[in-house]
C-alpha cells in the first residue's frame, strides 16, 4: 500500500496565532516560525507528509500568511504538477463565510469546495505547529484495516502535561471510548500510573464522514472544533480508532513547541542530540529551505557543542551550546552560550550573548550584552522565563 | 408562537413552483415569503425573520448551492430545505449541509411533511 497511489487529500492547517510564542510570532504565523536556526515548524510535518508519499497537500493559513506563503513558493514548490502533485497555500478567502475561520473544523468547512474538486476517498488533517516525523503510512494501514471513519494519531504525555491538550481513553483494539478537550482532570492511561493518552491533532477521515460531520456542526451554534465538537460527537455512532504513535516507526519524538520556554529547549535538544539524531535521518529527511551559499568560514574559533550554518563568517570568538543559521556575521572577541542565532544575524566585536533568541536579520552593535544582566534588560528586550528574545529586524 | 405562524421562504425562479407552495403552505397556516433569485432571498434573509428556507438549486445567477453557503455563515441553525428537480446535487459535499434534500414532484406530501417536522422541531427548542 502505498498512500501516494491512493485518492486522498491532504490539508495541514497553519493558521495558528502562536500567540505564547510571542514576538517570534509578530511578524508570522506559528507554523513559519524557524526551528533548529535553519528550518521552519512546517518542515518537518510537510516533509513527513511527502516522504509517507502523501503528494496532493493544500496548507491552510490565515493569520500574517505572507511569510509562510512565500516559505511554501520558494521551498515547496517542487512536485510535479504534471502528474497531479502539489502543495498548495490556500489563504483564507471568507468565501463562505465573512469571518475568519472559527476553529480547526470551520477551517476544512470553508473549504469543502476543494473536496468537491478532488473527491478523495480518504482526506488527511494534519498540524502544521509541531516538531515530529512520522510514518503516515502506518497510521493509513490501520484506519482501512478496522475501516475506520475517523483515525487519529495518539500521544502518551504525563498527566500533568496533558490538561493542555484533548485527552482520550481507547479499548486496547484502539476503538477509542471518551474525548475531553482540555480536561481539568485527565483520565490517565489504565496500569501504567500517572500517564495520559492525547490527541496529536493529526487525523485521517473518510471523506463521507468528514463531510456529514462537517455540515452538521457548520448547522449548529459551536466551536466549530476537531477537539471540542467534531471527534466527542463522532463517539456515539461512528467508528473512531487511535493509532498510538508511540509505537510507530519514528515515535520517540514529538513536540509542541508552543512557547517560549518550550521552543527554546527543544531547539536544545536538537542540539544535543549530538549526531544521535532521532530528529534527521539518512533515509527520512527533513527539507530545509535556504539558498546555495559557500561552507561557513571560522578564522579561528573555540567551539563547544554548536552547529553553525552554510554562509557564516565567525571571527576570533567563543561559542557554547548555540545553534547558529546561515549567512550569520559574528565579529571578534564575542561569547556566545546557550543561545539561537537564526539566520542572516549580524553581531558585532566584544559582544556577550547568553540564554537568548535572536530572530532572522537581528543586527547587534560592538560591546553589546544580552542576556547579561536581565533586570536591567528587561527595560529594552522582550524576556521569557529568563530567555531573551530579540525579534526578526531588531536592532541594538 | 404555534407552528402555523412560522415563516417560511421560498427561493425558486420558477414562478409556478412558487405560486404553488404559496398556495399550499398559506392553506396550512403558515406565513410564506418568495423570492426569485437566490439574491433578492439573501435580501429577505437580512431584512425579516424567517423560520425555514425551501431552496431550488439550479437558478440563473447565483445557485442555490452558493446561496446555502450563505446561509449557513450569516445565519447558523437556519434551516434549510433543498428543493431540486435533480437528484444528483445530493453528491455534491456541499449539500449535505442543508438540513433535508427533497426532489420536486408534483406530489407535494414529503416536502411538507418535511417542512412540518423541522418546525416542529425547532419549536420544542
Amino acid at each position: 500500500m502505498s498512500l501516494n497511489s491512493e485518492n486522498i487529500l491532504t490539508f495541514v492547517l497553519a493558521g495558528g496565532k502562536g500567540s505564547r510564542l510571542y514576538p517570534l510570532t509578530r511578524d508570522r504565523s506559528k507554523p513559519a516560525v524557524h526551528f533548529a536556526a535553519r528550518f521552519r515548524i512546517i518542515d518537518w510535518v510537510l516533509s513527513s507528509a511527502v516522504n509517507s508519499g502523501l503528494r496532493h497537500t493544500y496548507v491552510l493559513t490565515q493569520f500574517k500568511s505572507l511569510s509562510l506563503e512565500k516559505h511554501l513558493r520558494i521551498g515547496w514548490n517542487f512536485l510535479a504538477h504534471e502528474l497531479g502533485e502539489f502543495i498548495q497555500a490556500v489563504p483564507a478567502q471568507q468565501r463562505i463565510s465573512e469571518q475568519w475561520y472559527s476553529g480547526t473544523a470551520d477551517a476544512i468547512f470553508q473549504n469543502l469546495h476543494l473536496l468537491e474538486d478532488h473527491r478523495p476517498d480518504h482526506v488527511f488533517i494534519l498540524s502544521g505547529d509541531h516538531i515530529y516525523n512520522m510514518d503516515f503510512n502506518e497510521m493509513f494501514r490501520k484506519h482501512v484495516e478496522t475501516n475506520a471513519d475517523l483515525t487519529l494519531s495518539v500521544l502518551e504525555l504525563p498527566k500533568t502535561e496533558a490538561s493542555e491538550f484533548g485527552v482520550l481513553t481507547m479499548e486496547e483494539d484502539g476503538r477509542i471510548t471518551s474525548f475531553i478537550e482540555k480536561p481539568q482532570h485527565p483520565s490517565q492511561i489504565p496500569g501504567a500510573g500517572p500517564v495520559c493518552h492525547i490527541n496529536m491533532g493529526i487525523y485521517i477521515f473518510k471523506t463521507a464522514a468528514l463531510v456529514r460531520e462537517l455540515a452538521k456542526d457548520a448547522r449548529e451554534t459551536s466551536a466549530h472544533d476537531f477537539g471540542k465538537n467534531i471527534i466527542p460527537g463522532m463517539l456515539v455512532d461512528a467508528n473512531v480508532q487511535g493509532f498510538n504513535f508511540v509505537k510507530s516507526k519514528y515515535g520517540q519524538y514529538w513536540r509542541d513547541v508552543g512557547t517560549i520556554r518550550s521552543y527554546y529547549d527543544a531547539n536544545m535538544e536538537f542540539l544535543n542530540l549530538r549526531g544521535e539524531d532521532s530528529l534527521v535521518k539518512s533515509n527520512w529527511k527533513i527539507r530545509g529551505v535556504g539558498e546555495q551559499m559557500p561552507s561557513a568560514y571560522l578564522e579561528k574559533v573555540e567551539m563547544v557543542n554548536s552547529t553553525i550554518g552554510s554562509g557564516s563568517i565567525i571571527a576570533p570568538c567563543k561559542i557554547t551550546n548555540s545553534l547558529i543559521g546561515r549567512n550569520v556575521q559574528i565579529g571578534k572577541g564575542t561569547m556566545i552560550e546557550n543561545s539561537i542565532i537564526t539566520s542572516n544575524c549580524r553581531i558585532g566585536q566584544g559582544c556577550t550573548i547568553k540564554n537568548a533568541i535572536l530572530d532572522d536579520k537581528v543586527v547587534i552593535g560592538d560591546n553589546r550584552e544580552i542576556g547579561v544582566n536581565l533586570e536591567e534588560e528587561k527595560k529594552v528586550f522582550f524576556i521569557s522565563d529568563g530567555i531573551v528574545v530579540l525579534p526578526k529586524n531588531f536592532e541594538y | 408562537m404555534n407552528q402555523q405562524n412560522s415563516r417560511i421562504l421560498v427561493i425558486d425562479d420558477e414562478e409556478n413552483i412558487r405560486e404553488l407552495l404559496n398556495l399550499e403552505f398559506t392553506d396550512l397556516g403558515y406565513q410564506v415569503l418568495m423570492a426569485n433569485s437566490a439574491f433578492n432571498g439573501l435580501q429577505i434573509l437580512k431584512d425579516q425573520k424567517v423560520d425555514l428556507v425551501i431552496l431550488d438549486i439550479k437558478m440563473p445567477g447565483m445557485d442555490g448551492i452558493e446561496a446555502l453557503e450563505k446561509i449557513i455563515s450569516t445565519q447558523r441553525g437556519l434551516p434549510v430545505i433543498i428543493h431540486s428537480a435533480y437528484s444528483h446535487y445530493k453528491d455534491n459535499y456541499l449539500t449535505w449541509s442543508a438540513t433535508s434534500y427533497v426532489v420536486k414532484s408534483g406530489d407535494l406530501s414529503e416536502l411538507i411533511e418535511k417542512a412540518q417536522e423541522i418546525l416542529a422541531l425547532k419549536q420544542e427548542e
